[in-house]
């Protein structure tokens, strides 16, 4: 076992590696360089451009300025924000808990309900109820996540002013579990819908694959109450293919974030990267991509992880 | 005598379809829905290609008489905050969403299906290395690296096709390549290698059509993914600019009249929402109707 993940880690270097030298080429890939946003800066003159570049080591051959980056991202070194001047880690991670809380929230609102909805749709598989969660996850899937959130904003905090427009809590209002949640209520909904309607329809028909397996009618003649062999052998096999899903799906939840974050004005890392792309802020906005994808590398691995630990048929040695 | 005439006339009339491609069709309509997807696109294709005729008012004709106005039977979506008709710059806007979202899906699956091809067919070097770039592709936060390639690179619809494709080719690659690896044993290829077939012939003219099938439905999803992604990047302001709308422009500027006209968000919205919808439909009729293993297992 430890020496699978040992190789799935060593697997991922390379594409780690990969995604460094993309993102570094990506920072020099505007028109001007890093400093691009300086030229057009009045006070800025020949010399001080010249001097800047010095500082910053951006006059060094392209490869060298490559190593440094890496060497210092490798140290958890990754620059100081251009406009705010602290370093781009410590940024970030200020916004982090709060994404967090958003992200974490909308997934496992969004894991527990997909497996009631998909295992309620297969157990009354083409009935009215079958019918009509399966048109509706149809339409979450469908359904762009900004427009849910502006339709669901006019008619939940406009017209019927229920829940709170927007932001983590309302300025004068102290601080109490149940307001944090009121503001929760729009934005983790709307993250989880899209995930609810994804995954709902996987485990459906992994639940109707595995139901129609010889081992459930062996269970069933065996004289098993049903609920045990529903709970017992359907649910915990129809479990595998679900569980990647559900992990891939975590990655999406970054995205779908930053434009949950913008239209209900949270403070988290994704309006911080919308920021950043408006004020040229190149540290912060390598960071966010570097961090995020580090993370995605490791939900891919623990997805690969969990599907060996769950299946016993697939050896640990591949 | 008549009557034996009359039916041996029918007989020879009546066609027997061979084609392959026909039956996979009819299959692909078999229910009702399809009908109603493909008729809903086909709707707003026409409507989006004849805009200029179809459109009741100019695209930039202020109506400062009838600023925010909501739909009325003048303005069938009605209007925005300076008077311009909303059902003209949907259907203005539907031009480019639905250009971006078939051209990014296009570039993509042919980045896509060739990088999948060569690797599927070569394996060895070839395979890992172009797997691995698959896997950095698949690593990176799509939405965070669309965003700020745009930035760098200035928001013409060039660069926003050029970026989305860059970020949805690895599913066909994937596809292609699973496809090919499968294909690459059968009897069929071992039979043109040894008539003295070269190998980018083999790649071309017999395997490929055979690992179009999973490929043509990822591709027609792919279109929907990539129209979502066109609006959410110019929802957020990074995308499409003016003169040019979108949809998801529409909706941009729409956020700033949600208590006061309502309406400029809906209809945007709907639009793509309808679109994707009937998009995702007709994908999943097609996947049903050519039923194919492979392509559950790459990874759609």
């Amino acid at each position: 076992m430890g020496v699978f993940i040992f190789k799935r880690i060593l697997q991922s270097i390379p594409v780690l590696f990969g995604i460094s030298l993309l993102l570094f080429f990506m920072m020099h890939a505007v028109p001007g360089g890093p400093l691009a946003m300086y030229i057009h800066d009045p006070g800025m003159t020949k010399q001080l451009l010249h001097q800047l570049e010095t500082n910053l080591g951006l006059n060094q051959p392209l490869w060298v300025q490559y190593v440094n980056w890496l060497w210092g991202a490798l140290h958890g070194n990754f620059g100081d924000s251009y406009t705010y001047g602290i370093p781009a880690t410590q940024m970030v991670f200020d916004r982090l808990p709060a994404t967090l809380l958003l992200m974490l929230s909308a997934f496992l609102i969004a894991v527990v309900f997909s497996f009631i909805i998909g295992v309620f749709s297969a157990l009354r598989q083409y009935s009215f109820w079958d019918h009509v969660l399966t048109v509706l996850s149809y339409f979450g899937v469908a359904m762009p996540t900004f427009w849910l959130g502006l339709m669901v904003v006019i008619l939940f905090a406009v017209q019927l002013h229920w829940l709170p427009v927007g932001g983590m809590s309302t300025p004068g209002e102290p601080f109490s579990l149940w307001s944090r949640i009121r503001h929760l209520i729009l934005p983790v909904g709307i993250l989880a819908a899209y995930l609810l309607a994804h995954e709902s329809r996987y485990v459906r028909s992994s639940m109707l694959e595995v139901l129609h397996a010889d081992y459930i009618r062996t269970a069933r003649a065996k004289g098993l109450q049903e609920r045990r062999v529903i709970w017992r052998h359907a649910v915990k096999n129809a479990l595998l293919p679900v569980v990647t899903i559900m992990v891939m799906d975590g990655a999406y939840l970054f995205g779908g974030a930053l434009v949950t974050e913008t239209i209900f004005s949270w403070p988290g890392m994704g309006r911080l990267f919308i920021q950043a792309i408006s004020q040229n802020d190149y540290p912060v906005m390598m960071f966010e991509i570097s961090l995020l994808s580090v993370i995605i590398v490791f939900a891919n691995i623990l997805a690969d992880v969990l599907y060996a630990v769950l299946d016993p048929r697939i050896s640990y040695n591949t | 005598m008549a009557l034996a005439s009359a039916e041996s006339v029918a007989v020879k009339h009546k066609k027997i379809q061979h084609s392959e491609f026909m039956r996979i069709v009819r299959q692909v309509f078999r229910g009702w829905l399809t009908y109603v997807a493909a008729g809903f696109l086909l709707l707003v294709l026409v409507g989006a290609l004849f805009a200029p005729w179809i459109a009741p008012y100019q695209l930039n004709q202020p109506d400062l008489t009838a600023m925010l106005s909501p739909p009325s039977a003048q303005h069938l979506m009605g209007t925005d905050e300076v008077g311009i008709d909303l059902f003209t710059e949907v259907l203005y806007g539907g031009r480019i969403s639905l250009m971006i979202g078939f051209a990014s899906a296009t570039v993509a699956v042919v980045i896509g299906g060739t990088i999948g091809a060569l690797a599927g067919y070569f394996g060895g070097w070839v395979y890992f290395v172009l797997m691995r770039l698959t896997d950095v592709g698949l690593s990176v936060p799509i939405l965070f690296v669309i965003l700020a390639l745009t930035a760098l690179l200035g928001p013409s619809p060039e660069t926003i096709i050029g970026v989305i494709s860059l970020t949805s080719w690895m599913y066909p690659a994937r596809i292609t390549c699973s496809q090919f690896l499968t294909f690459k044993q059968r009897d069929f290829v071992l039979s043109a290698r040894t008539v003295g077939g070269r190998d980018m012939r083999i790649i071309v003219r017999h395997i490929f059509p055979n690992a179009l099938a999973p490929l043509i439905v990822n591709a027609t999803l792919l279109v929907g993914q990539a129209i979502v992604l066109e609006s959410v990047m110019s929802f957020l302001g990074a995308g499409i600019q003016p003169p040019n709308i979108s949809w998801g422009y529409l909706l941009n500027q729409a956020q700033s009249y949600l208590t006061s006209a309502p309406w400029l968000s809906v209809f945007p919205g709907l639009m793509i929402f309808l679109v994707v919808l009937a998009i995702n439909v007709l994908g999943d009729a097609i996947r049903d109707a050519l039923d194919v293993q492979a392509i559950r297992e790459g990874g759609m």
